[in-house]
């Protein structure tokens, strides 16, 4: 076999209950690398354009890549992918890190394939190299901390296995509930959790301890060298570096300063009191350690304490940036520690904090312009700035309790029930993340045009737009926009094929990249042909939607971003130019109205 | 006159506050309020905020009023009364 694969995937049949060794095959490893790639690779050769988020034919791909497991810098990742979304009704995606993603190669897979429904729940359970469907009943309604706890101790090797599971959400098919794996980390976006929930699975556990051997070792040992020695002296990335030592929660502060921190549902984008849940202020109050995920040298997750008050809650993780804004300013809630139970409660459910506090935002604004009638609360006192009210939705929303069960539609859904679908701030469904787009066009476009949904690191441009890196790029500025965004959308899907993380595309790039990942699987790649790679899984993943029916229309930011002009702070008067740019970029990508034509999908061999 | 002036992650650590009031003379600049406060604060911040790193990033990035300078006059960007600059080193998130 290749370099840096397993060569082997496991297809899961819930239908019958029957498991299956597949080979992987080396054509379709080449042509899309694994994680995201492979996975929708994989859905593609089966893709129904009548497929339903809970049809028992919508696949579930969990996918590591040659990366994965390997020597190489924050290759603890791996992607998974759905047919189809309950949250978008797009091809569904997520990424986490951790440790799932390696164990599953060295538990002897690179690809697990889940197809059917179970009749009674079931966890899967990979233990060097033998599967076995385990029935689970008693399983079926524990939190994500319990049923994890629960697993690593039937398997009697903790240091070796890990748990993906779902929460209470999932399998209430909340349709923004997540895949969580190693307790806290999360595959969060569209709604992964509930298609795994539709299929009664509620766990896969990986244990192994069988690593896998790069095609050529000595020059994948040189250079990971190269890549780490980067790593280590970039001011962001190294040992005592920006990410290490405050994590993603530094840019609250720097976005907010701005006048980019997405505030009371986007009505606003400058928060006064935003220093109150800053990175420094997570540091100086509750930040009691750091931990990485497996084979990381950044090291940029958070362990926290909040050891008293009304929201304590003792020794668990996070807050990340965007669960900060999501509880945070957009809920127009300042009290760190609330948003650490939050967070805290988002992941013992499995749900997706950015699209939970994006449905509370959404509702609270709702009831503040009188759309939602008091008699609809039952008491709750939703309005924002209400912290009591906030948490309470939270567990509401998994059990579809009283309002809840009204939250639990998400946003879009939610705001057209009340007659008022301008709150809902999402594209395709998914709710936005932590940057508001009127005062940073790129990130804009971005979010119009990714294939999932309302997503930043879809094609991260905060990264040369506010952080200056690899270059600097004025945020209000509209020209080149869409071929950094093009750019920066390719190389991400390169990335989430390899397995890496994102992060450490601060200190390396596609040469970097393609030359750990030539050495791993001996393939003939170089920054150009990774580039390529990336951009024939975005168009991949673009023609699927585009058969499900997608296509310009819905490539589309919020009216309050194109219309409404940021009202006050740093960024007053600022506006998104989406509808300005969005030409240039579908002529840049060889697409018509959204949709990539016949030539650029033989181009890219997709044909 | 006064502006007011905002530090960030390890700068604020250095520096011991989050932000302070700053007395300069009309006309200053970015520049010229830099060199005040590495005055105040001494070799360490001026160590923290002058040139690059390894990796040729600038040690120190400035807003002001919201708006990076690198997309202004950079140094020599010109204050005005009331102004809120902030300095801010290599950081990331996502």
């Amino acid at each position: 076999m290749l370099g840096g694969y397993v060569g082997k995937m496991l297809e899961v049949d819930l239908d019958s209950g029957e498991l299956k060794d597949l080979p992987l095959d080396e054509e379709m490893a080449k042509m899309y690398l694994g994680g995201k790639g492979l996975g929708l690779k994989l859905v593609y050769d089966e893709f129904r354009a009548d497929m339903q988020p809970f049809d028992p034919d919508n696949l579930l791909v969990f996918a590591t890549g040659p990366a994965t497991g390997e020597k190489i810098p924050t290759s603890g990742r791996y992607h998974i992918v759905c047919s189809k979304s309950p949250q978008t009704g797009t091809v569904g995606s997520g990424n986490a890190g951790g440790k799932w993603g390696p164990y599953l190669k060295f538990a002897g897979y690179d690809v697990v394939i889940v197809r059917g429904i179970s009749k009674e729940p079931v966890y899967l359970e990979i233990v060097d190299g033998k599967a076995r469907l385990v029935p689970a009943p008693e399983l079926w309604g524990m939190t994500v901390y319990a049923v994890t706890d629960e697993l690593v101790e039937r398997t009697g090797n903790p240091k070796k296995t890990s748990v993906a599971c779902i929460g209470p959400g999932g399998e209430n098919l909340i349709p923004f509930s997540g895949i969580m794996n190693d307790k806290y980390r999360t595959a969060g976006r569209t709604g992964l959790g509930a298609v795994m929930g539709s299929k009664k699975l509620k766990a896969v556990v990986v244990s192994g301890s069988k690593r896998v051997d790069p095609a050529n070792p000595e020059l994948l040992k040189e250079r990971v060298a190269d890549s780490m020695a980067k790593i280590k002296e970039n001011p962001v990335t190294g040992p005592k570096g920006g990410l290490h030592t405050y994590g993603t929660a530094i840019l609250v502060n720097i976005l907010n300063e701005s006048g980019a921190y997405p505030t009371r549902n986007f009505q606003e984008a400058y928060f006064p009191e935003a220093d109150e849940q800053s990175g420094e202020t997570l540091v100086d109050k509750y930040l009691t350690g750091r931990g990485g995920c497996w084979g990381c040298p950044i090291v940029c997750g958070r362990r926290s304490d909040v050891p008293e008050g009304p929201y304590s809650v003792r020794d668990t993780e996070g807050p990340e940036y965007e669960t900060i804004f999501a509880f945070g300013a957009d809920c127009g809630i300042k009290e760190l520690d609330a948003l650490i139970k939050a967070n805290h409660l988002c992941d013992e459910l499995g749900l997706d904090t950015i699209s939970m506090g994006g449905t509370i935002a959404c509702a609270m604004e709702l009831v503040e312009k009188g759309k939602i009638p008091k008699e609809k609360l039952h008491g709750m006192n939703l309005r924002f700035g209400d912290v009591g009210s906030m948490i309470e939705a939270i567990w509401r929303t998994a059990y579809r309790a009283g309002i809840g069960a009204d939250l639990s539609l998400g946003s879009r859904a939610l705001a057209e029930k009340y007659g008022a679908p301008e709150f809902s701030m999402d594209v395709k469904g998914m709710e936005l993340p932590a940057y508001d787009p009127r005062p940073i066009q790129g990130i804009g476009l971005n979010y119009a045009t990714a294939n999932r949904g309302g997503d930043h690191v879809y094609g991260y441009t905060i990264s040369p737009e506010i952080l200056g890196l690899p270059e600097k790029l004025d945020p209000y500025a509209v020209e080149d926009k869409p071929r950094w965004t093009i750019i920066l959308q390719d190389l991400t899907s390169a990335i989430n094929s390899s397995v890496v993380c994102l992060f450490s595309s601060f200190a390396l790039g596609l040469p970097e990249y393609a030359g750990m990942l030539a050495a791993v699987t001996g393939f003939d790649l170089d920054a150009d042909k990774l580039l390529k790679l990336g951009e024939r899984v975005t168009n991949l993943e673009r023609l699927m939607n585009n058969k499900y029916g997608l296509d310009r229309n819905e490539d589309i930011l919020p009216k309050r971003l194109t219309e409404e002009p940021v009202p006050e702070g740093p960024a007053k008067g600022q506006i998104s130019h989406v509808p300005e740019m969005i030409d240039e970029y579908y002529a840049l990508r060889g697409w018509v109205d959204g949709k990539p034509t016949e030539e650029k999908l033989k181009e890219l061999e997709i044909i | 006159m006064k502006i007011h002036v905002k530090f960030l992650a390890t700068i604020r650590q250095i520096a011991g506050v989050p932000e302070i009031e700053l007395e300069i003379h009309p006309g200053d600049s970015v520049g010229a309020a830099l060199q005040a406060l590495q005055a105040r604060y001494g070799t360490t911040f001026k160590e923290a905020t002058t040139g690059t790193t390894t990796g040729g990033i600038p040690k120190v990035r400035f807003l002001v009023n919201g708006r990076n300078t690198d997309f202004l006059e950079g140094f020599e960007t010109k204050l005005e009364d009331g102004d809120v600059m902030v300095l801010i080193p290599p950081v990331a998130g996502g």
